[in-house]
């Protein structure tokens, strides 16, 4: 069934206060937004708080939802984003003592620790990009989005975005080379 | 395709052609059928990459979050209810109390349930409309 078709569809039934719907919604949105969101703001927490929120301006707006302009799931991921950047901003205007280095929940017990390290790895890599740059990396190659819905989500040219991708794998390589020759230095 | 254009391709989009733009992948595919050491040289250093980025998984949201997330529907909803009710409260009280001599107050009353549900229905359409939210 074509998605889009469904979410809208899902939205009326929203705005017509149907449990189901909203269920529904929760189930099939969630997963992708939180990931979304741990993965801009390296905190599990706060990427929770933003989720939430994202679905609470979901709620608000159901049923007014006009077709043709962009797609919801474009629309819902723009929202969060916006809520992540305002968290980041925060962060920036209000540095705490300590940047939050809380990563995600504990693994399950089929993953090793060295699984669990290497996703630390990563997650850190991905904190230190440039903002615009781990937004570029997390819609094209996490939520995998086409080149043409990322650079819309971001509302920027197909241009801007491979700069935008170009430049944020060059540094994440440059990053986890230099984390690995500081962990061979101890 | 050129082997330029391809090496331009691996660092933007990584080795995986079927994440590469749609009207590029099947003359990406033609060259690796063609030129297989050349590609591979340069899906290589593209690929390393791709797996570090893979092993970053986010653990699923637990039921808590999903339940606060639903019962949060509801309270979005009564509040609109309870906005709703009270302004037909506000009509009829309007209607009951003041009858004829006070006609006029009922129909401001009407007339600004009307306008609000108006204004409600403008901010709607501006509040769902991405590129507001692009601009906040």
């Amino acid at each position: 069934m074509d998605n889009r078709k469904t979410d809208e569809e899902l939205l009326v039934r929203i705005g017509q206060h149907d449990d189901a719907a909203v269920r529904t919604m929760v189930s099939r949105k969630l997963p992708r937004l939180l990931a979304m969101a741990v993965r801009m703001l390296g905190d599990r927490h706060e990427a929770e708080d933003v989720t939430q929120e994202a679905f609470v301006r979901l709620w608000r707006q159901a049923g007014k939802w006009q077709s043709g302009r962009a797609t919801f799931d474009t629309w819902l991921h723009r929202v969060t984003l916006n809520l992540c950047y305002d968290r980041l901003r925060r962060h920036r205007e209000q540095p705490v003592a300590e940047a939050p280095d809380r990563a995600d929940p504990a693994p399950g017990p089929e993953e090793t620790l060295s699984t669990q390290d290497e996703s630390d790895r990563i997650r850190k890599a991905l904190a230190s990009l440039p903002d615009r740059q781990r937004e570029a990396i997390v819609l094209q190659y996490y939520q995998e989005f086409t080149n043409i819905e990322a650079a819309e989500i971001m509302d920027i040219s197909i241009e801007a975005l491979e700069s935008l991708l170009a430049r944020a794998r060059r540094n994440l390589r440059t990053i986890l080379q230099e984390a690995d020759e500081q962990e061979k230095t101890r | 395709m050129t082997l330029e254009r391809f090496h331009e391709l691996t660092e933007i989009y990584g080795a995986d052609t079927r994440r590469w733009p749609p009207p590029e992948q099947a003359a990406a595919i033609t060259f690796i059928k063609d030129y297989p050491d050349l590609a591979q040289s340069a899906l290589k250093a593209a690929a390393e990459l791709d797996s570090l980025l893979s092993g970053y998984q986010i653990a699923q949201p637990d039921a808590a979050l999903r339940e606060r997330i639903i019962a949060a529907s509801g309270k979005s909803r009564s509040g609109w209810m309870r906005a709703h009710l009270w302004w037909q409260g506000t009509g009829l009280a309007g209607i009951g109390l003041a009858g004829a001599v006070t006609g006029a107050l009922v129909i401001g009353v009407i007339h600004s349930a009307e306008t609000r549900g108006y204004e409600d229905q403008a901010y709607a359409v501006t509040a769902f409309n991405i590129s507001d939210e692009l601009d906040e």
